[in-house]
C-alpha cells in the first residue's frame, strides 16, 4: 500500500506540471492555514502555531551545530535568551528606546553570533561529552546573568523581566493589532504567522544551501573524523566557529521575534528544559535533515498542546473526574513518544540519506 | 636544496619527551622511509611534520619555513598526509571520500578529473564508490585514504603505516600502487613498522629509537648493515 502510494508518488515528480500544482496547493494551504486554524479551533491555536513556527527556526540553527557539524550542544537557548533580550532592550520603555525591527533585526542576529564564537572560542578542544557540559553551562550563565543585572546598574530587571516591548511594524502596519485588506480581516496572530513563516522559508532554504556548500562539507568532515578533516586541508578552527555563529544567529533571530511577539520577556523562559526541547525536535525529526528538523519542531510544539487541551475532558469522560493532572500526563506521554521514536525509527522520523546510512551499514 | 628539511625536531606529550631532536631531509622525487619499533617516535615525527602537532624545531618545505603553519595550511602547500589507522569518513561513501580530499581545490572539471584517475589507481575503489567507507574491508580504506590524500594533488605524501592490520596479500598490492605514485613523480615520507618491506622500497632511510635517529643512510646498504637485520629483520 505504502510501496504503491511511493512509486506513484516518485510517477508524479517526474511530471513536472505535477509538481507545480503540488507547490501551488501547499502554497495555498499554507495562506490560509490561520484562517482555518482560526475558524475551526480559535485565536489561540493560531498562538500556537506562530510558536511552532519560532520553534522550528530555533531547531533549524541547532541542527546546524548539532546536526551539521557534529558538535552537541546543551545551551542552546542562551542564543535565543541573547537575541531576545537585545530585541528587549532595544525596543521598550526599558531604556527608552524604539528602534525599528529591521534595525534589530540585524543587530539581534549579530549580538547572538558573537555569543556563539564566545562560546566556540574557549570549547574548540571538547567533543561529545565534555562539550555538551560546557555548553550546559553556558547556557545557564546567560540565564542567571540575565536574572541578575537588575543591579548595581538595572540592564534587564532582573527577574522580573521586561515588559511592553514594540511590535514588529511593517510600513506603518502594527503587527499586533487587526487589519483589513481586500476586504479579508487580518488578526494580529495571523500576520505574525505570515512573517515568521515567511523567515522559515527563508531559514530553509539558507540552511539546505549551506550543507551543500563548502562549509556544510567541511562541517560533514569534522562530524566524521576531524583529524582527518584537518588533513583535507579544513580550516577546522574557523569552520567550528562559524558553525556556532551561525547556529546562534538562528537562535537570536528567532529570539527577537520571540520577544516582539509575546511583548514580554523574562529568565524563565530560556531555562534548561527549553534547550532540552530543542534539541528533542532535532533529534526526532532527523538530524541534519532540513525538512526533518522542521517537522519534528512543529510536531513538539503543537502535540504537547494538544494533549494539554484533550487530556481533561477525555478523563472526565471515561471516569467521570479527572485522575492525572493534564500537565504531569502531558510530559509523560511526551516522554513515552520519544522513546518510542528512538525504539522504532532511531534515526528520526525523517532523516538524512547520511544519517540513513549509518544505520543500514550497522544492520549489515 | 631539499623539499623537505627537519632539523631539532622535539615533541613531547606533557612530561614525556617522544621525539628529542631529530634531524632529516627529503629530496624532491625521493621515497624516504622511517623505520622502528612501536614507540620509537616515528608517527609523532610525522604528525608533527604534517602541522597536527606542535613541536619545537623547524620544518623547512621548499626552502621555506612551515614550522608553525597548521595541518590545513601545508595542505595547501601540497603536503599531504595519511593518517595512521587510514581515518576515513565512515559513513561518506567512496566516492564522497574522494571528493572531500580535494577539498583545498576549487576547479569542478579537474576534481573529476582526478577521481577518475583515482579509480584508475585502485579499480577496486570504482567497484565501490557508491559503498560507504565503513564497510570496506581494511585493506580498501587503506586505498581509500591514500586515494583521499592524492586528491589534493601533493607534491609530498606522508605516509603513515599503510600496512598496519593487512593480510600480506593486500600490503603487496598497497605497495604495488605506492611505487606507482612514486614513480609519477611524488615525493613520499614512509613510516613503517614492516622494516624489510619500507627498506626495499625506499632509496634512503632512517632508523628511530626511542625518540632518536640512531641510523640512517641507503636503503639498500642498511639492509645489509649487521645491527639493522639483528634488530629490525630479525636474524
Amino acid at each position: 500500500m505504502i510501496k504503491a502510494f511511493q512509486s506513484r508518488l516518485r510517477q508524479l515528480k517526474k511530471d513536472r506540471r505535477a509538481v507545480w500544482v503540488g507547490y501551488a496547493l501547499i502554497g495555498v494551504a499554507l495562506a490560509v492555514l490561520p484562517f482555518a486554524v482560526d475558524g475551526g479551533f480559535g485565536r489561540t491555536w493560531v498562538r500556537i502555531v506562530d510558536f511552532a513556527l519560532i520553534y522550528a527556526m530555533l531547531a533549524l540553527g541547532l541542527n546546524i551545530v548539532v546536526g551539521f557539524a557534529g558538535l552537541l550542544d546543551l545551551g542552546y537557548i542562551a542564543f535565543y535568551a541573547v537575541g531576545a533580550y537585545t530585541w528587549a532592550l532595544l525596543a521598550s520603555p526599558q531604556f527608552g528606546l524604539h528602534l525599528p525591527f529591521w534595525a534589530i533585526l540585524p543587530i539581534g542576529a549579530g549580538v547572538a553570533a558573537f555569543f556563539g564564537v564566545l562560546l566556540g572560542a574557549p570549547t574548540l578542544r571538547l567533543r561529545g561529552d565534555y562539550l555538551a557540559i560546557v555548553t550546559l553551562g553556558f547556557g545557564e550563565i546567560i540565564r542567571i546573568f540575565l536574572n541578575n543585572l537588575d543591579h548595581p546598574i538595572n540592564i534587564t530587571n532582573g527577574p522580573i523581566g521586561i515588559n511592553k516591548i514594540d511590535p514588529i511594524s511593517i510600513a506603518g502596519v502594527d503587527l499586533t493589532r487587526t487589519h483589513e485588506f481586500l476586504g479579508l480581516e487580518f488578526a494580529g496572530t495571523h500576520l505574525y504567522y505570515y512573517v515568521l513563516l515567511g523567515l522559515v522559508m527563508l531559514s530553509m532554504f539558507i540552511c539546505v544551501r549551506l550543507e551543500d556548500s563548502r562549509v556544510g562539507r567541511a562541517w560533514i568532515a569534522i562530524r566524521e573524523d576531524e583529524v582527518a578533516a584537518q588533513s583535507m586541508g579544513i580550516n577546522t578552527r574557523n569552520v567550528k566557529l562559524l558553525a556556532f555563529a551561525m547556529g546562534a544567529t538562528f537562535g537570536g533571530v528567532a529570539g527577537g521575534l520571540f520577544a516582539s511577539f509575546q511583548g514580554f520577556v523574562s529568565p524563565e523562559s530560556f531555562i534548561l528544559l527549553e534547550s532540552i526541547m530543542v534539541l528533542c525536535m532535532v533529534v526526532l525529526g532527523g538530524m541534519g535533515h532540513v525538512a526533518g528538523v522542521v517537522v519534528g519542531a512543529l510536531l513538539l510544539a503543537v502535540l504537547p498542546e494538544i494533549l494539554r487541551s484533550t487530556a481533561s475532558p477525555i478523563q472526565e469522560q471515561l471516569f467521570g473526574k479527572v485522575l492525572v493532572d493534564p500537565e504531569s500526563l502531558r510530559m509523560l506521554l511526551f516522554g513515552l513518544a520519544l522513546i518510542l521514536v528512538m525504539l522504532i525509527r532511531p534515526t528520526g522520523l525523517w532523516p538524512s540519506p547520511i544519517r540513513k546510512r549509518e544505520f543500514a551499514s550497522e544492520a549489515t | 636544496m631539499s623539499m623537505l628539511e627537519v632539523s631539532k625536531l622535539k615533541v613531547s606529550y606533557g612530561g614525556i619527551n617522544a621525539v628529542k631532536g631529530i634531524d632529516l631531509r627529503v629530496d624532491a622525487g625521493e621515497m624516504v622511509a622511517l623505520i622502528g619499533a612501536n614507540g620509537a617516535g616515528k608517527t609523532t615525527t610525522l604528525k608533527a611534520v604534517s602541522g597536527l602537532l606542535q613541536h619545537g624545531g623547524h620544518v623547512r618545505y621548499n626552502g621555506e619555513d612551515v614550522s608553525r603553519r597548521p595541518a590545513y595550511q601545508l595542505v595547501e602547500l601540497g603536503i599531504a598526509m595519511v593518517p595512521e589507522g587510514r581515518g576515513v569518513f565512515g559513513r561518506l561513501t567512496v566516492d564522497e571520500n574522494l571528493r572531500m580530499g580535494a577539498y583545498v581545490i576549487n576547479d569542478r572539471g579537474l576534481i573529476r578529473g582526478e577521481v577518475d584517475r583515482i579509480y584508475h589507481l585502485f579499480p577496486r575503489l570504482k567497484e565501490r564508490r557508491d559503498q560507504t567507507a565503513g564497510t570496506l574491508s581494511g585493506g580498501e580504506q587503506q586505498m581509500l585514504a591514500i586515494g583521499r590524500a592524492l586528491m589534493s594533488q601533493p607534491r609530498l605524501l606522508l605516509l603513515d603505516e599503510p600496512s598496519m592490520g593487512l593480510a600480506p596479500l593486500m600490503v603487496e598490492k598497497i605497495f604495488e600502487v605506492v611505487r606507482q605514485i612514486s614513480e609519477n613523480g611524488v615525493t613520499i615520507l614512509l613510516v613503517e613498522q614492516n622494516a624489510r618491506l619500507a627498506l626495499a622500497m625506499s632509496g634512503r632511510s632512517y632508523v628511530m629509537e626511542s625518540g632518536t635517529v640512531t641510523l640512517e643512510g641507503e636503503s639498500a646498504s642498511l639492509l645489509d648493515n649487521p645491527q639493522v637485520r639483528q634488530a629490525y629483520l630479525g636474524e
